[in-house]
């Protein structure tokens, strides 16, 4: 566990140092005969796939929760509306609908954020509606209520607290998964377009031939970036469950 | 498990027992990056389009494969007689081009119908035609007498009135395209054109039967029938096209494949390893490819030359160039403001000699070769041309901008790059300019934008500074000065949007000049006006290097014809 | 039970409005972009944009050249026209002839027109206006520059409302009318055989994933090492990118060894499907086997298995008659629910392997800008799904009689 969060600051600190510039993207005849740029594309693609990772996941948190607390406190036609939203999203394989999204909004790091957004927030909010539907019964909730306490009051107060296990380990989820997600965006064009990325990197490994050419370095390096994220995150997520 | 394990090696070692090899059956066999969208002429702009329909369809003239210049010979025509004015042709068509219809329900009694005048006529009017809204109109508007208006009466509204136009004029034929028998055709030209005949090469002058148009159980864009020794077999869209010969061909055919299997593969990387294997006979190098076949002189390898592997020059009349919005107010003409497009002028000098053509061309080509550009004219088009010190140059151009009082009095702009792509090979030649820009204290943004949306914004005057790159279709040194033609302003062909009426009067002057000195000369004073004015800079000549299997025992390229199939001679082991 | 049939029915028609609203709003509305430019690339073309409006169900249809405007002025004049929400003409010199928002109908556009000295606009004989509705557009925006006396065709197009395209669109889905792609060509006459071909290599991948995941999971119940070296393998194989797998196995067998074949799609197809199903295995058994040892670990810890061991009952017995047949409702309404996503095809694996199924549409539509197709593949995965819910709530039924009861979750 320790050794995760130690991992996981590296990365952290590898991101922050490349988004302030200090690493540049180096551009010489090397670009795609040499090695040296592709560690600095891994440091900026490190960058890319935390701010991706987290702006996605928090979408889809906040939209989740959000509407799962709605549709759970208030129910009736309002519930259902949402339900069938859900539904109708979780209707469509996720990378597809992910697909589409990014191509409608042009392709882009935004793109590939707010699509991942859209689409994971149906895991987050079916979970807080169970737990929400639990929570309203219980004693502090109740009582709360009875007291005239405002819904979003109750909601930060009495509710939010509750949820936090639930919602650490779906931040985590989400994250993975946009991460992941923006490597098949990437490799299929409509992810990353102007910046270095660990899914452009792997992109341009198979557009330039680096295997036929019988340099692996790209793949190994943007691989090995993104299974070390990965893994921190997966051990993050065993060492809660223990 | 482990019998599992077992299993799953036993299906996978099943897959192995395929033989990869090619079967012997003297067939070339090629790979395209994409399917062709129609095989009808009048949508040939896309080339792979263009491609197809060469194999199936004839024009009356042909770029000879055993000579490796721009002159054409006759095809489905025999003799041409010109007027003294070159304004009116005499074209004579051979007697035993037949059309090959393969497809349900036949068209013709016996699958075959003769090709005659009348056929011409009809497929040259149809490009006219504005219903269609063909990619040929711009390859014919400015040919034949009459062409402008039959287009404009296609285009009425009223449908019977512009089908009848139409029929009046495929019957009757217009004032400068007439059928004078069933072989004979006669074009009265609206001035006369150097490069007529080359012009009738272009697969937009295919001949087709006007059957296969009309026809409501089919469409030309699907079951095309042509003249030409391969006929299509078979066509399974996302997947392949099989094209078959003719066995009963007139015969005149130099080549002996008995059919072109065209196989879709979308990436880029399968065609390198098929073409090794020996499952293509034919590849196209890219910068990323080409270490891998040529060695560091740029030449192929010795194993490859052994193994019968060659490599022929595509002598594409090419100019890649870097381009200026000249109607841009920080760095363009701004009408009536004579002190500002002086200093302006001096700007774009500067941001022209600041771009590192070197380092651009190596990391473009690598080990491909290329020409660099000192004129906008290619070596293989026309006369030789006054060359002009296009070149890179940091220093001077710091001088020029000092000289200007851009670092003393004049603040210099910053200035948008847009980019061809949004890959990192377009992103990286990108940096390389603005990393250089930044050395004469000019602050440079890049846009990475699709290709086809580069295209759209440079059309729409929204892209400041961009390259782009205009290929020839015949070898006329017209076509490339048209591309700063203030009339081409708002197409996809002034994209640097110049309007410059000196110019414009040289260029008509150019355009009626019979006399080759008279040719030289006018064209030495618009050269002169380019490169004062500067609203482009001429980067390089491209060039297509072209890998032919050791099947094909007489590979080369030839000018403006891509794939010439027919007249490969094949040989087996 | 009718009733229950007739609300599931209502539930499934709601879904599949739903999905269609969300590929709407995607790919046919405005919400992020202007969907004509995204089809055409932000073309200025005229013809281009009026039949992308077209394709997209944006107008009704279209008259190329319903009125002709013909500018009197000199030779040198020109004049330049453009239409967005205004309609403006101006003099090359930058001076206003007309700007006027644009009239509701062409008889007010021509009005406002031969207001002018300028110019003349006549309507040409043979159209007529049939409805209120009609407006003369220059194709969106476009600029158009008008010589002097040279008439110009300008278009009238019969737009349609939001809501009437969004019903149009789902009657046409509705009735598995896929429209045309980008080429002209009817989308429904490949998407067939293309979804054959991805469920070609899906199909048999998920069958020998979900075996060998479960084989995995009994053999590693029990057996601490084991069970923990596998646990270690699918974290590790599921953190490393599919692209890695698919990259280097390729690589190795494709190209270094020649053990698999290179050759494009084309008979015989079965070799060219063997690679991307071991890679598809590979890649999805890690996820599944974990899957697998929570379902059982979980029941394994029930009481009824306790107690099943408790009277003497052995293993094997505990596995054929208490276990599986409590496995069998979960396991199988997993493997419905997972069925209809696997008619979607591997994009990466047909892309890179070149196989012409759905995945590689997908792309393909993407790259060439066509909504029609992408609106079409989505469509039918979502009815697919909604087939396989169907399928596994009857499925789950059957094995698990707690869920027969009415009003169950």
């Amino acid at each position: 566990m320790r050794f995760s969060r130690l991992v996981a600051g590296l990365y952290i600190a590898v991101a922050l140092v490349a988004a302030s510039g200090a690493i540049p993207v180096e551009i010489n005849n090397d670009f795609y005969r040499g090695n040296t740029s592709v560690w600095q594309s891994a440091a900026h693609g490190a960058k890319v796939a935390l701010i991706i990772g987290s702006i996605a996941a928090s979408t889809a948190l906040l939209i989740g929760s959000v509407l799962g607390f709605i549709s759970a406190w208030y129910g009736g036609l309002i519930a259902t509306i949402i339900l069938w939203m859900a539904t109708s999203i979780a209707a469509i394989p996720g990378i597809l609908l992910v697909l589409i999204l990014s191509y409608g909004m042009g392709g882009g790091i935004s793109a590939v954020f707010f699509s991942v957004g859209l689409v994971s927030w149906v895991g987050v909010y079916r979970l807080v509606h169970a737990e929400v539907l639990n929570l309203r019964n219980q004693g502090h909730v109740e009582s709360a209520s009875s007291l005239g306490a405002s819904v979003p009051l109750i909601a930060i107060r009495h509710i939010l607290p509750c949820l936090k296990p639930i919602l650490a380990a779906q931040f985590v989820l989400h994250f993975m998964y946009a991460v992941k997600a923006e490597t098949v965006l990437s490799f299929l064009g409509v992810g990353v377009h102007q910046q270095a990325s660990w899914g452009r990197m792997l992109a341009d490994a198979w557009a330039f031939g680096d295997l036929s050419n019988g340099n692996y370095t790209r793949i190994i390096v943007a691989s090995l970036c993104l299974a070390g994220l990965m893994l921190t995150l997966q051990s993050h997520i065993y060492g809660r469950q223990k | 498990m482990v019998k599992i394990a077992r299993a799953l090696l036993f299906v996978f070692a099943l897959s192995c027992s395929t033989n990869d090899k090619l079967p012997a059956d003297h067939l070339l066999h090629y790979t395209l990056g994409a399917e062709p969208s129609s095989f009808d002429p009048v949508k040939s702009e896309n080339i792979v389009n263009a491609v197809m329909q060469r194999q199936i369809l004839e024009c009356l003239f042909e770029y000879d494969y055993a000579t490796n210049d721009a002159q054409v010979s006759p095809l489905l025509a025999t003799s041409v007689e010109v007027s003294d004015d070159g304004i009116q042709y005499d074209i004579l068509l051979r007697h035993d081009a037949q059309f090959f219809d393969p497809f349900e329900p036949a068209l013709f009694d016996g699958r075959l119908r003769a090709l005659n005048a009348h056929d011409v006529l009809f497929c040259w009017l149809r490009q006219a035609d504005a219903r269609l809204n063909s990619d040929g109109w711009w390859a014919i508007n400015d040919t034949f007498v009459g062409i402008k208006e039959l287009h404009h009466a296609t285009a009425n509204p009223d449908a019977t009135l512009a089908q009848q136009a139409f029929d009046d004029a495929v019957k009757n034929g217009i004032e400068g395209l007439q059928v004078m028998d069933d072989f004979h055709l006669r074009v009265r030209l609206q001035r006369s054109d150097t490069w007529f005949l080359n012009r009738l090469a272009m697969s937009y002058f295919s001949v087709y039967p006007h059957e296969a148009v009309e026809s409501d159980e089919r469409s030309m864009r699907d079951q095309p029938v042509g003249s030409a020794v391969f006929y299509l077999e078979q066509f399974v869209p996302g997947q392949k096209v099989l094209l078959t010969r003719h066995t009963n061909w007139r015969g005149d055919m130099s080549g002996d494949a008995t059919g072109v299997e065209f196989q879709v593969v979308r990436d880029a990387q399968t065609p390198i390893e098929m073409f090794k294997r020996g499952l293509s006979d034919r590849l196209t190098l890219s910068a990323n490819s080409a270490k891998q076949f040529l060695n560091e002189n740029g030449e192929l390898k010795k194993g490859l030359v052994d193994d019968g592997v060659t490599v022929s020059d595509y002598p594409r009349s090419d100019i890649s160039m870097l381009c200026f919005n000249m109607q841009d107010s920080e760095i363009g003409h701004v009408p009536a403001d004579d002190a500002g497009n002086a200093l302006r002028r001096q700007l774009r000098h500067a941001l022209a000699l600041a771009f590192p053509r070197e380092q651009w061309q190596d990391l473009l080509y690598q080990r491909l070769p290329f020409i660099s550009a000192t004129s906008f004219i290619p070596p293989n088009v026309g006369e030789q041309h006054q060359v002009y010190p296009w070149h890179d140059d940091l220093s001077q151009a710091r001088q020029i901008l000092e000289e200007a009082g851009y670092y003393s009095q004049h603040k210099l702009p910053q200035v948008e790059f847009v980019l061809f792509g949004t890959d990192s090979m377009s992103i990286a030649l990108g940096e390389i300019y603005s990393v250089a820009l930044k050395e004469i204290g000019v602050e440079c943004e890049l846009v990475a934008v699709p290709y086809a949306q580069q295209m759209q914004r440079a059309a729409n005057g929204e892209a400041q500074i961009f390259v782009r790159n205009w290929t020839l279709d015949w070898p006329d040194s017209r076509l490339i000065y048209d591309t700063f033609k203030s009339d081409n302003i708002g197409g996809s062909i002034n994209l640097s949007r110049f309007n410059n009426q000196p110019f414009d009067k040289l260029l008509d002057k150019l355009a009626l000049a019979q006399d080759p000195t008279q040719r030289q000369q006018i064209e030495a004073q618009l050269d002169t006006i380019l490169y004062t004015e500067c609203p482009a800079m001429p980067i390089e000549h491209r060039q297509l290097w072209v890998l032919g299997s050791k099947r094909i025992t007489n590979f080369k390229m030839r000018p403006f014809d891509l794939m010439p199939c027919k007249s490969y001679i094949l040989k087996d082991d | 039970m009718i009733k229950q049939i007739c609300k599931n029915l209502i539930s499934a028609l709601a879904i599949i409005v739903g999905v269609h609203l969300i590929l709407f709003i995607a790919l046919q509305s405005p919400t992020f972009g202007d969907p004509i430019a995204r089809e055409t690339q932000s073309s200025n073309d005229r013809a281009l944009l009026a039949s992308a409006a077209q394709r997209l169900g944006l107008i009704a249809d279209i008259n190329f050249a319903a009125f002709n405007l013909t500018v009197h002025a000199n030779e040198s004049e020109t004049f330049i026209l453009t239409m967005d929400s205004f309609f403006r003409l101006h003099h090359s010199n930058g001076q206003a002839i007309i700007e006027t928002a644009v009239p509701a109908t062409l008889g007010e556009l021509v009005a406002d027109l031969n207001n002018n000295p300028l110019i003349t606009a006549t309507i040409n004989d043979g159209f007529a206006m049939t409805s209120s509705d009609e407006i003369a557009l220059v194709y969106f925006g476009n600029k158009v520059t008008l010589s002097a006396e040279q008439p110009y065709h300008a278009a009238v197009l019969h737009p349609v409302s939001s809501p009437q395209r969004f019903f149009n669109s789902l009657t046409s889905l509705l009735s598995f009318d896929f429209g045309n792609d980008r080429n002209s060509r009817p989308i429904s006459n490949t998407l067939w055989q293309r979804g054959l071909r991805s469920l070609a290599i899906a199909a048999p991948s998920f069958f020998i994933i979900f075996i060998g995941a479960f084989l995995l999971a009994v053999s590693a119940h029990g057996r601490k090492r084991l069970s923990r070296n596998l646990n270690a393998a699918a974290i590790l194989c599921m953190s490393l990118p599919a692209l890695l797998y698919i990259f280097i196995i390729r690589q190795t067998f494709v190209i270094n060894l020649e053990w698999a074949p290179l050759r494009p799609y084309g008979d015989p197809v079965l070799p060219l499907f063997i690679l991307p199903i071991l890679i598809t295995v590979f890649v999805g058994i890690w996820p599944e086997y974990l899957l697998m040892r929570s379902f059982i670990d979980h029941r394994m810890r029930k009481p009824f298995i306790q107690a099943a061991r408790a009277q003497g009952i052995g293993e094997q017995r505990i596995w054929l008659r208490h276990l599986l047949p409590n496995l069998a409702g979960p396991l199988s309404q997993h493997v419905a629910l997972n069925l209809p996503f696997l008619v979607l095809g591997s994009l990466l694996l047909e892309t890179i392997f070149n196989i012409p199924g759905l995945g590689i549409s997908i792309v393909e539509a993407i790259q060439n800008h066509d909504s029609n197709m992408l609106r079409a593949i989505t469509f039918v995965v979502a009815i697919a799904f909604l087939v396989m819910q169907a399928a596994a709530t009857l499925v789950g039924r059957y094995f698990d009689p707690r869920q027969r009861s009415e009003g169950h979750i």
